[in-house]
């Protein structure tokens, strides 16, 4: 059971119902929210719900004996860390390490068959095992101590809304919600309701429709098509991938935000980023901001020279990439994510060194130049037409303007092209995909007219989604609670009603 | 610009009120869809199952109240819209379809692609691919024998030269995911004087026609891409009720009757190709993991290869044994020509990894060659 579906709102008009009817009784209530986390879970596949409780009882009882202990509390943080990744890598990375480790030790002329195993990936594997591992690390580095209540710990590791596909809460942040009985009332009720039916559009109506009729197919074998059904693929997975992750991001802050619980944001419109760095400052912020907190810094971060920051930046995207799968094309995108942002953080730390009192960047307005016409004939034309524009402004508009608007072209392009080797199988299939972009020999084919007009409502919803919320919620508000019953009924069926019958799996549910 | 976070508080009986609303209105709304969706649901629970019974207690609320009408054209209003045209230079006129008791057949097609035949004087020799997985070489061996014995009582057989135009169609095996459809494309892709079109749809099958109609579907497919060589697969979503043809009732899967009936279905199907003279090769299904889901598909295997087996240009092609191991059990993994442990199989014991797809790309792609001139580019 998913959330796009009719019968999660019936699962959720139940549970939402008995979550404020429980309320006054704080123990019931706990109990209450556990057990429709874990009977969300089993419904899926009830196999593994053995195996989400025991990593919720490794993890409980781990934070409690490296708070303990006075000795060896690194050694202990290390262990617990370890049943996690093991746990993590044999259900997710399992095969691929062990082919790859065959392929190695054949090199040394060993010939050795690991045991095969019949693997599932449990769902949600990835981001409870991150909720725990966070936990523990807080613990060790005593950010917040360990938690007595192994029913308080249970529903932050299962918590129903955000188990299959995050956000990634941290512990400090999900467990005071519990206490006394959690909130009283809904805070921001419109704004996740909002929320809800956004997320349900974007996955159902555009992610859905343009994943069965043009990304998956053309992707697949690309060089099949023709160069504009590549190009409106290409097009199309830029706004599927978003869409999909970020609506069901919605969905699950909306749902928990109604059981009255707060969640992390996990994207801050990040295809308005006006550069890589700032595209990853937006973009699915939990699982960046996790590998930051527990990976980046204690790695040393940005603190033991340049050469290694930018190893430490390297090794932090290739280890985004390997989450979301055991496959080269997620470590290859990894790696090029990692070296945009060494190349970006490179030119920035020069500019630094070369003005180191300016405030606005030289050579970041000579790429804004450049853009815009190349060169720096037209750099210097543009600063004089500045000058005679805002001739008592010290920062000019213009620059400003075309600067970011250039950075935006810029970091559109990067993060259009990196998506190819994200979606595709293979980087043989990644080189096949660019080269079929401009492959213009191929015979024209026909494509559904939708699909344009999806494209364009969908970038639309990417400039405009803040203001679109806003404008929603002010909208909602001034109902009174019957009219904004049938008001939201009816949204919801408009919505279902574009919706295509076959819904494709959410893609970070493989992640 | 900053969403506006009002720290208004709601009440949370305003939250219930407005998913109660909900789920009134919108099974209400939406019933015919969504009693069909949950019948389609593999994993049904008491969600499931109490949208299926209050869709259709909403239908009969509708035909009760002769608001069922308005729903339809309502509802064909948001089909067309989702229908998008294509943007396409040259479409055919679609076919009308003629519906006779649940099973569609179509008068004379319009348009017919012709396939070359025996005008060539002198058969070419067939060129045998020497560099197929030594892993799949006996099997190729066991199907040349046996095709071999099917066609000692045609050998005077003429090749089919190209241009082929290859329309794949079938259920998720032959849709992205399922490990099988691109494989084969991209494979197909790699010979002479080959275009190749695929269709999978997850979920579909020739059961349950209101879900998708494979009659329809490719009908429309036919007009559109006018194949003369058709690759199809069907059957994991079909061990499910299907209506009889003669009495409009449900018959279940292993009820007597069941077989006939779906047989029908089958001949329906492969008179659509045969009608527009396309040469037809119906892919059997591969061996599964759960031992009566395998059976059920083992015995739709024998009604397509009896089907097939009855019609001049079709032909059956089987791959039960191709992912099964030496004891003709199922397998997960196999091993590659080096003696490598390759997955196979996906975690749902269903479905492809992309080696098996190759695997039996091969296979078919041989299969083919019997019948028709395939050259590597």
């Amino acid at each position: 059971m998913i959330f796009p579906t009719i019968e999660f709102f019936l699962f959720f008009t139940i549970v939402l119902t008995l979550n404020w009817a429980f309320k006054p009784w704080p123990l019931i209530w706990r109990f209450f929210l556990l057990l429709s986390s874990y009977y969300f879970y089993a419904l899926w596949d009830e196999r593994f719900l053995l195996l989400l409780i025991s990593v919720t009882l490794v993890n409980f009882l781990g934070a409690l004996v490296i708070e303990k202990v006075n000795y060896f509390k690194k050694f202990y943080l290390f262990l617990f860390i370890l049943i996690n990744l093991f746990c993590l890598s044999f259900f997710k990375y399992y095969d691929f390490f062990r082919t790859g480790a065959e392929s190695v030790l054949e090199k040394f002329g060993i010939f050795y068959t690991f045991p095969l195993f019949d693997i599932i990936l449990p769902l949600g594997l990835s981001f409870y095992v991150f909720r725990a591992i966070s936990y523990i690390a807080d613990v060790y580095s005593k950010k917040i101590p360990a938690t007595k209540s192994l029913l308080d710990f249970s529903i932050y590791v299962s918590f129903f809304p955000q188990l299959f596909s995050g956000p990634i809460s941290r512990a400090i942040d999900f467990l005071p919600q519990l206490k006394n009985g959690g909130a009283k009332k809904i805070d921001d009720f419109h704004k996740n309701l909002t929320l809800i039916i956004l997320g349900l559009f974007k996955k159902i109506v555009i992610s859905s429709y343009l994943i069965l009729n043009i990304t998956d197919d053309v992707f697949a074998v690309p060089e099949n098509h023709s160069a504009l059904v590549v190009w409106l693929a290409l097009l199309s997975y830029y706004l599927v991938i978003y869409f999909d992750f970020s609506g069901y991001s919605d969905m699950a802050i909306g749902f928990a935000g109604l059981l009255g619980f707060e969640s992390p944001i996990n994207f801050n419109t990040p295809y308005l980023a006006t550069s890589i760095k700032d595209f990853w400052r937006r973009w699915h912020i939990t699982l960046s901001s996790w590998i930051k907190d527990y990976v980046y810094i204690p790695l040393g971060g940005n603190r033991h020279g340049l050469i290694v920051k930018y190893l430490n930046l390297t090794i932090i995207m290739i280890l985004i990439g390997l989450w979301h799968g055991a496959s080269m094309n997620y470590i290859i995108w990894g790696g090029i994510q990692g070296i945009g942002l060494v190349i970006f953080n490179l030119r920035h730390d020069i500019e630094k060194k070369l003005f180191p009192n300016k405030k606005e960047h030289g050579i970041r307005d000579i790429f804004g130049g450049g853009i815009q016409g190349i060169g720096l004939v037209i750099f210097n034309l543009r600063h004089d037409i500045e000058k005679k524009l805002f001739p008592n402004k010290k920062e000019h508009g213009i620059r400003d303007i075309f600067g970011k608007i250039s950075g935006w072209i810029f970091t559109f392009a990067f993060i259009l092209f990196s998506w190819v080797f994200f979606k595709a199988r293979t980087s043989e299939i990644a080189i096949t995909y660019l080269k079929s972009l401009f492959d213009f020999n191929r015979p024209i084919e026909s494509f559904q007219l939708l699909i344009p007009i999806y494209i364009i409502i969908g970038f639309f919803l990417v400039f405009f989604e803040k203001q679109i919320i806003n404008i929603m919620v002010r909208i909602k508000e001034k109902m009174p609670w019957p009219i904004l019953g049938i008001y939201i009924a009816t949204l919801l069926v408009l919505v279902f009603k574009l919706s295509q019958d076959i819904m494709p799996p959410f893609i970070y549910f493989d992640f | 610009m900053e969403i506006i976070n009002i720290k208004n508080e709601t009440p949370p009986i305003v939250a219930i009120f407005v998913f109660i609303m909900i789920i009134i209105i919108l099974p209400f709304c939406e019933s015919k869809r969504f009693s069909l969706l949950q019948k389609q649901e593999p994993n049904q629970n008491i969600f499931t199952e109490t949208i299926l019974k209050y869709s259709l207690f909403s239908e009969s609320i509708k035909s009760k109240t002769g608001l069922n009408e308005y729903f339809e054209k309502e509802q064909e209003f948001w089909v067309k819209i989702k229908e998008s045209p294509l943007a396409s230079k040259g479409k055919t006129e679609e076919i009308p379809i003629v519906i006779e008791e649940n099973i569609k057949t179509i008068p004379e097609e319009k348009e017919e692609t012709t396939i070359p035949s025996g005008e060539k004087e002198e058969p070419k020799e067939e060129t045998v691919q020497e560099e197929y997985l030594p892993i799949v070489q006996p099997i190729i061996n066991a199907i040349n024998e046996s095709l071999e014995e099917g066609l000692n009582n045609n050998d005077h057989i003429v090749k089919k030269e190209p241009p082929f135009k290859i329309l794949i169609m079938g259920d998720s095996f032959m849709a992205i995911g399922g490990g099988l459809g691109d494989p084969l494309e991209r494979t197909l892709l790699g010979y002479k004087d080959v275009s190749v079109n695929r269709y999978g749809r997850v979920s579909s099958g020739l059961t349950n026609q209101n879900y998708l109609n494979w009659n329809t579907t490719a009908i429309n497919l036919i007009n559109q891409y006018t194949p003369n060589v058709a690759i199809v697969i069907f059957g994991a979503n079909d061990d499910k009720g299907i209506v009889s043809s003669e009495t409009g009732k449900t018959i279940w899967y292993g009820s007597p009757g069941w077989n006939e009936e779906y047989a029908k279905r089958v001949n329906s199907f492969i008179d659509i190709l045969e009608k527009n003279n396309i040469t037809l090769f119906w892919v059997g299904l591969p061996i599964m993991k759960d031992k009566t889901f395998s059976e059920k598909m083992n015995n739709l295997n024998s009604i397509y290869e009896a089907e097939v087996s009855k019609r001049s240009n079709a032909y059956y092609i089987p791959t039960w044994d191709i992912l099964a191991d030496e004891n003709g059990n199922y397998a997960t993994y196999m091993k590659d020509s080096t003696g490598k442990s390759k997955l196979i199989r996906t975690s749902d014991g269903v479905h492809l990894q992309y080696y098996a797809g190759y695997l039996i790309s091969d296979v078919i792609i041989l299969e083919m060659q019997k019948i028709m001139i395939l050259e590597k580019e």
